[in-house]
């Protein structure tokens, strides 16, 4: 179908000759080169949604709180190696961690616990008034003498032998009673490789515990990361064992992966079905060069996001690989027009002006150029979200339909003179059926259908549920969770993201309130409100604790008749005692530097010369955060930290934010509407759309879904699309049935690329793709009362 | 020539040809082993050891009881569930913390269970004329921080255990024990109590 006619009209001779248009090349050259040079260490994706997320208004303490608590779920990554023997187990574990560590991703790689005996004795010692466990402090401040007489029943226990600290130096006993951080009663060391171990199943697991490398932190750790741990399962399985892990970053690997799947399925699919469409509609290879502007407008928008962020999301570009759909209309409204020439050849069969491209440019470059700048409003508005993701997503979109605009008025008419276009005529006579038959309606028929369809809206409407879940945005694949099970069922670790901020003016305070917030949840875990929490009073008593016990203990001199019976010289328990006088007290700071503080350092936020200390406690199996928020409430100096339900509320209000600016946007894309072309039709050219948003927003809560903040931006960009279709109705340059089928063929490759997005795994995704595909349905229902029917009565007469 | 004497050396060890699987199976074969105890906890900081005695029952498939009764009088008890103490008119479990391995180490000792022992202790078997002696050495590096060495000696049954810690300090663990066939419905009952 392209033939290079000489005896072509004096304008399309002058474009012929006319060179390639530079100006427009060398921006595209340039785009390109900066979207290499972007990607030269690879692709600069980012898959943290933290990133995407509105920040919350936290004070500097809670901020760092949050940052402590985020960092050892990301950072942490933790494994179990199975086998049904011993010694094989431990041998995988070795291999394991031997193999993890050639990867570079990792800090360090733990699965022996190797403890210096010696610096642990000394700090055991030190800590004897500090490190006591809750029981024997209350036993000694309490009863001194029931202590004392067990104390010396303990000197003759035969499994006693070989404690870390010996009898002489600790007659008292004291070391024997600070707690070890321990997790389940199943955990065990192995006393020859210093292996954590957990029997069950009739298995022997063996715990190994790794830091992923932050000094080099950049995006491709997580793949690393995943990979690594890849490559040591398949090594465990084939040597009959059995590994299981758990990281945040395992999760953070696991939302690229998908993202990367989703953009090649959504981008691939919509791209093939787009060539299949063009190839049926426009029977011309060379129409394919349509998606030239397309492509290059992708890159346009990565550019932009990449530069202006340092990184693109990988829900960016998922939501933007969707982009395609609407970037594709700019080539489509002027490759439409050829089917003019199919219309008037139907007519005049002697006089068919042939279509080209620069000819159909022309006319159509009002519509374009105002689509384009309506685009660019409707997205802009989303630029003052207080909300990075739809920033982000903004800023890509914009960029984007630039570039392709660029592309398509600038680049594409001139590679496409010459092409003559001879589209199918089957899609223009169905459009022209379907065009008489809604011409047939009654102004009765149009108002009760729009009464039903009213009635029908409002319904739906009332039925939407509009609240936001932060955790939809991110799909977990089921075997992660399966695997976080498994590791929780073993080792009771099942950390969450919620947490406790204890604060107060000096350690004293804090210690005290701490200890009060453990007390109400050792209760609540009992009622399996939680599994278990860490609490730095565990680990450490408070000063004002420390004191009162060294004072019980100066009394104790005078009970020590049952040790000084069983064969202890009297003087030697003195002299202990007049020791433990003059240990001096921990604190918090002190305490945890030494080894045995090392499980615990995550929990205490020391205050600066400026700042006061502050405590965390962390969760593990959450299974009612209500509760929890009740008792912060009820405890001073407490407060529960719930950043996921914080960051749904801040949706919630950026969802109603957003709704505001695009009414601002709707308004400003009025007064330009009308313009350029009067206030009458550009109420109708705005009003079409927004009823088609309404009319999505119905047909969400009729099927059951959600509108989400992401479905109410896939309404928001379905109205900006609806624009443009509306504007080329109005237009109608070549008549309303060529203008028709024109917007059709708009919206199929739009639904090609939305419609995919409804089928992803995300909900948020998904919940955008449905909102737009169903949007972009309303939008062409009702685009051809763009039109006012006098007018249309009129052209046609 | 000196090799000659060095084979001829090694023949007597050969010829009576005990095994650890052997020692542990005669062992094991005592469903139930009663008897008295002494032991003798010899510390750096005291001139005399800490003496204490009293009486056990080992039952291959129920535990130990040890009834400690001079200079005090203290029941222990280890069974599957663990360690427990008699207080207050009953058994009351001591938390295990990081002594839980030395409390399966005793009870691996006093049974013979050689495969549990050998998971942690190089272990040489030497025969005399009355019976035998094993020397365990610990293979790992945290428990070599503990122990420098733990001796078994016995004939028919266990009849001493000594543990050598790296501070210094020494148990000494003397058994007279008989093997028997059957436990006492209360020490039964005890046991799996």
């Amino acid at each position: 179908m392209i033939s290079n006619d000489r005896s072509q009209p004096a304008p399309v001779r002058a474009a012929l000759q006319q060179p390639l248009p530079l100006g427009t090349l060398a921006i595209v050259l340039l785009v390109m080169i900066a979207a290499a040079w972007q990607w030269r260490d690879g692709p600069p994706l980012s898959t943290d949604l933290t990133a995407l997320l509105p920040t919350l208004e936290q004070t500097a303490q809670e901020q760092r709180a949050q940052q402590r608590v985020e960092q050892r779920l990301n950072e942490r990554l933790l494994l179990l190696i199975g086998h049904d023997q011993r010694s094989h187990a431990s041998a995988l574990a070795e291999q394991t961690a031997t193999q993890l560590n050639t990867c570079g991703c990792f800090e360090w790689v733990r699965w022996q616990q190797q403890p210096d005996l010696d610096k642990v004795g000394q700090q055991l010692l030190a800590g004897r008034l500090a490190l006591l466990d809750n029981a024997t402090r209350d036993q000694l401040l309490h009863h001194p003498e029931r202590y004392l007489a067990q104390r010396a029943a303990a000197l003759f226990d035969p499994f006693s032998a070989g404690g870390v600290v010996a009898p002489d130096r600790d007659w008292l006993g004291l070391t024997r009673h600070i707690s070890l951080p321990q997790g389940n009663g199943d955990i065990a060391i192995d006393a020859t490789t210093g292996a954590v171990t957990i029997e069950a199943d009739e298995r022997i697991w063996i715990l190994a515990e790794a830091r992923i490398n932050t000094t080099s932190f950049d995006v491709a750790a997580p793949v690393a990361v995943r990979d690594a741990v890849a490559l040591a399962r398949a090594q465990v399985t084939a040597g009959g064992g059995e590994l299981l892990a758990l990281g945040g970053v395992l999760y953070a690997a696991a939302a690229r992966d998908q993202a990367a799947a989703e953009v090649a399925w959504v981008g691939g699919g919509s791209v093939i079905g787009i060539i299949l469409l063009l190839l049926f509609a426009f029977r011309s290879p060379r129409a394919l060069m349509a998606l030239l502007p397309v492509s290059l407008g992708l890159v346009c928008g990565a550019v932009a996001s990449v530069g202006l962020f340092g990184e693109i999301h990988v829900l960016t570009l998922v939501l933007g690989a969707s982009l395609i759909g609407v970037a594709i209309d700019y080539p489509l409204h002027y490759l439409s027009k050829s089917w003019l020439t199919k219309r008037q050849d139907q007519q005049h069969e002697d006089a068919a002006p042939q279509w080209h491209s620069l000819t159909a440019l022309r006319s159509t470059l009002p519509g374009l150029r105002l689509s384009l700048a309506t685009s660019v409003v409707g997205y802009g508005a989303l630029l003052f979200t207080p909300f990075p993701a739809l920033t982000q997503i903004a800023v890509f979109s914009i960029a984007g339909l630039g570039g392709a605009f660029l592309v398509a008025v600038g680049l594409l008419p001139a590679l496409l003179a010459g092409t003559r276009l001879q589209p199918a005529s089957r899609p223009l006579a169905l459009v022209a059926a379907i065009e008489r038959q809604r011409r047939r309606l009654s102004s009765r028929q149009q108002i009760s259908l729009a009464l039903v369809a009213a009635l029908l809206t409002a319904y739906g409407i009332a039925r939407l549920d509009s609240s936001n879940d932060v955790r939809q945005w991110i799909r977990t694949p089921p075997e992660l969770i399966n695997e976080a099970r498994r590791i929780a069922d073993l080792t009771g670790e099942q950390p969450t993201s919620q947490f406790f901020i204890v604060e107060g003016e000096d350690v004293d305070t804090v210690m005290a309130r701490s200890r009060a917030l453990s007390e109400r949840l050792a209760a609540l875990t009992e009622q399996n409100v939680l599994s278990s929490f860490r609490s730095i009073d565990q680990f450490i008593a408070s000063p004002a604790e420390q004191l009162q016990l060294r004072h019980a203990l100066a009394k104790l001199s005078a009970q020590f008749e049952p040790l000084i019976a069983v064969g202890i010289p009297a003087e030697q328990l003195q002299a202990e005692l007049a020791v433990l006088q003059s240990t001096p007290l921990l604190t918090p700071d002190q305490a945890l530097t030494g080894p045995l503080g090392e499980p615990w350092r995550d929990l205490w936020l020391a205050g600066s010369s400026d700042e006061s200390p502050a405590a965390l406690v962390t969760l593990s199996g959450l299974n009612n955060g209500s509760v929890l928020a009740r008792l912060a409430g009820e405890l001073p100096g407490v407060r529960y930290v719930d950043r996921v339900a914080a960051l749904d509320a801040a949706l919630d209000q950026v969802q109603w934010r957003a709704l505001l600016l695009k009414a601002i946007a709707t308004l400003i894309l009025l007064a330009l509407v009308a313009l350029a072309i009067g206030l009458r039709p550009a109420m109708a050219i705005v009003g079409l759309p927004f009823a088609a948003a309404l009319l999505a927003a119905g047909a969400l809560g009729l099927l059951g879904q959600p509108l989400t903040l992401f479905g109410l931006f896939g309404l928001l960009l379905a109205t900006a699309v609806g624009v443009d279709y509306a504007i080329l109705i109005h237009e109608r340059v070549g008549g309303m049935v060529v203008s028709l089928l024109g917007v059709v063929v708009a919206a199929v490759t739009a639904w090609l690329s939305f419609g995919l997005l409804a089928l992803s795994q995300t909900p948020a995704v998904s919940n955008f793709g449905l909102a737009v595909t169903l949007g972009l349905v309303f939008c062409v229902l009702l685009a051809p009362w763009a039109v006012p029917s006098g007018e249309l009565r009129k052209s046609c007469e | 020539m000196k090799m000659l004497v060095l084979l001829w050396l090694l023949v007597p060890t050969l010829a009576l040809g005990m095994t650890l699987e052997e020692l542990s199976e005669q062992l094991r074969s005592h469903a139930v082993v009663r008897g008295s105890f002494v032991q003798e906890k010899h510390l750096r900081a005291l001139a005399q050891p800490l003496v204490s005695s009293g009486r056990f029952v080992l039952a291959q498939e129920h535990g130990l009881l040890w009834l400690l009764e001079t200079p005090i009088s203290q029941r222990y008890r280890i069974n599957t569930q663990g360690v427990a103490r008699w207080h207050e008119q009953q058994w009351q479990p001591v938390p295990q913390g990081g002594a839980a391995a030395q409390q399966r180490l005793f009870l691996a000792a006093l049974g013979g269970d050689v495969a549990a022992l050998q998971r942690d202790f190089e272990i040489t078997l030497i025969e005399s004329d009355t019976g035998w002696r094993a020397e365990l050495t610990p293979r790992g590096a945290l428990l070599r921080q503990i122990f420098a060495g733990i001796q078994l000696i016995g004939a028919e049954v266990v009849q001493g255990i000594e543990l050598q810690e790296q501070s210094g300090d020494r148990t000494v663990i003397r058994l007279q024990a008989e093997p028997a066939t059957t436990l006492a419905p209360a020490e039964q009952a005890e046991l799996d109590q």
